[in-house]
Order: structure tokens, then C-alpha cells, then sequence
């Protein structure tokens, strides 16, 4: 039914042997990794940070019409971590990716950087929110979405305030939006993907 | 693959929305309350974009003759030393202006200041 919650992935975990241990019952299964399993957490936080840094630096490839239209396919992997690690993990996985995908990409310490940071967090922040909260009626899609959107707004303002008295924000919206709701849509079904098969 | 649940059509809904709504929004400020303003000594008159016209301004010196045409709006003669304003070229876009400073003569196109003037990469 929908979407699973965090138990049923973790019972996935435990057969694909990420922990060792054997299934159980659903509700004993997070509480084992939760209790007992911190450092394999660790290792899988790592490898999903890998996965977004991987996205990221394929994303920056594919030519696009406007420097700031990006799919926010790394997105997803936050989305895949939700399910899997705690909250402070998935953060962990986000600051990491955004860092390493910069040092790559030699735009480290630089505007982009910032910006990318900026939106990273505040849509982490509100993506955590709505999955804590509407998880019940809503997918992974609609918390993309909603995250792009958070991504792209944050941004602007932060641009808006340190270059004081750009018009630039009335124009750029209605096309940021736009494209945070195409990438939303296309990096939620990617991980609505990947949670149901990785 | 599963169904995509209510709040998902919620939350595109509202974004969708939004798009719709600014772009209706910052493409209605395009094209809108654009008008020329040539101020004189005594004079100040509005003209709108597209009705061509020559307007004779009395200054100090004499009179200056301005000219709009195709939407834009030039000194074409001013009686001063320097012929500055006329060299300033013509007026095509908002917050644009030529202005005879001897003549107290200001032409200008008022209106949103809009639009992107680049984009680098």
C-alpha cells in the first residue's frame, strides 16, 4: 500500500545481509540496526553519499539552456536515505555530497557552492518535515517536489539579499519553479525507484 | 509502480499553480506602462510608444526638437554648444534618457525597469 515505511526497508536491509542479522519481527528489526548496527550505518550513509556525488557530477554534464536548471537527481539518493538511515545520517549524506560533489567539480568555497549548500539544506529541512509528518498521504514525488521547489526559493532569496535590489527575482521565479517542478517530478520517481528496488 | 497518492497531486497542483500564476504575472509587467516623457523649462507632456511625432521644446537657448519614432525617442536639433544630447542617441528602453543640460531639455522613457540584460555562464 503506498509507500513503505521505514520498517519494511529495514527488514530489506537485514535480508540483503547489510547487517547480518535475520529477519525478525518488523517492529523488533529498526530498533536491532537502530541499537546495535552504527557502524554499518555508517558504511551504508558513505555509499549513499558516493551514489549522490556520482549523480551530481553526471548531472553537470548534460548541457543545459540556464545555468541554475538542474534535475536535482542527488535529490534523490535523499529521498532513499529517508527510508533508510535517521534523520541526522541522511544529513551527514547531504553535507558530504554537496562538499565532495563541489571539491570535484573545483567550485568549492565559491558562490555556486554556497547557493548549492543553501539549497540543500532547506530542502532537506522541509523534505524531513514532510516526511515525518505527511508521510502517510504523500510519495516520495510529491516530497521531491516539494524539496525542489524549497531548493530553488532558498536560493533565489539568498541571492536576492546579498545583491540588494535585484528585480531579477520576478523573472527568474516563475521559470525556477518550473523547473524545480519537472526535476522534482523526474528525481522522485527516481527514488521512489530506488527504494523500491535497491 | 505505485500510484502516486493525494498529497503528490496536492503538491504538484499548488506548484503548477504557481508557475502558471508568475509567469501570467511578470509577462503582464512586459509591454505595459511604457511612455516617453520630454520636460522642459515650463513644459513636462507624456507621449505614447508608437505615435510618431516631433515635439519643439522651448529652453534658455532656443528651441529643441525631439523626435519619436518606431518607439524611440532622440534630440534630433538643440540650439547648445556641445550637442551632448544628441550625441546620446535614442531612447529605446526604460530608464533610458538624452538630455540637453543647456537647454533644460530631458528626454526619457519611463516605465517598469525590466528584464534580464544578460546571462553569463
Amino acid at each position: 500500500m503506498g509507500y513503505p515505511g521505514r520498517e519494511e526497508y529495514d527488514s530489506v536491509m537485514v535480508r540483503d545481509g547489510i547487517t547480518g542479522h535475520a529477519p525478525v519481527e518488523k517492529v523488533e528489526i529498526s530498533r536491532i540496526i537502530r541499537a546495535s548496527e552504527g557502524r554499518k550505518r555508517v558504511y551504508y550513509a558513505a555509499f549513499l553519499a558516493t551514489l549522490a556525488i556520482f549523480f551530481s557530477i553526471a548531472e553537470s554534464v548534460i548541457p543545459k539552456p540556464l545555468p541554475w536548471m538542474r534535475l536535482g537527481l542527488a535529490n534523490a539518493i535523499t529521498l532513499y536515505a529517508f527510508c533508510v538511515l535517521r534523520p541526522r545520517e541522511v544529513l551527514l549524506v547531504v553535507i558530504s555530497r554537496t562538499v565532495a560533489a563541489s571539491l570535484l567539480l573545483g567550485t568549492f568555497l565559491s558562490m555556486g557552492f554556497i547557493l548549492s549548500l543553501t539549497g540543500a539544506l532547506s530542502s532537506f529541512s522541509v523534505m524531513l518535515l514532510m516526511y515525518r509528518s505527511l508521510r502517510r498521504w504523500v510519495s516520495p514525488v510529491g516530497i521531491s517536489v516539494a524539496g525542489a521547489v524549497t531548493s530553488n526559493t532558498a536560493q533565489l532569496a539568498l541571492v536576492n539579499a546579498l545583491f540588494v535590489g535585484s528585480r531579477l527575482s520576478l523573472y527568474l521565479l516563475p521559470f525556477l519553479f518550473l523547473f524545480a517542478l519537472v526535476g522534482g517530478i523526474v528525481s522522485g520517481f527516481l527514488g521512489r525507484f530506488l527504494t523500491e528496488n535497491l | 509502480m505505485k500510484k502516486l497518492k493525494i498529497g503528490d497531486y496536492i503538491v504538484i497542483g499548488v506548484v503548477a499553480a504557481l508557475v502558471l500564476m508568475l509567469f501570467s504575472r511578470s509577462f503582464s509587467f512586459n509591454g505595459a506602462e511604457k511612455y516617453f516623457e520630454v520636460t522642459g523649462i515650463d513644459f513636462r507632456e507624456e507621449y505614447a510608444l508608437h505615435e510618431d511625432r516631433v515635439i519643439e521644446v522651448e529652453g534658455p537657448l532656443g528651441l529643441t526638437r525631439v523626435v519619436i519614432e518606431d518607439g524611440r525617442a532622440w534630440v534630433e536639433d538643440s540650439p547648445c554648444r556641445d550637442k551632448v544630447c544628441v550625441r546620446m542617441g535614442k531612447v529605446s528602453r526604460p530608464g533610458e534618457e538624452a538630455i540637453c543640460l543647456p537647454n533644460r531639455v530631458i528626454v526619457q522613457m519611463k516605465g517598469t525597469r525590466g528584464g534580464v540584460d544578460g546571462v553569463s555562464r
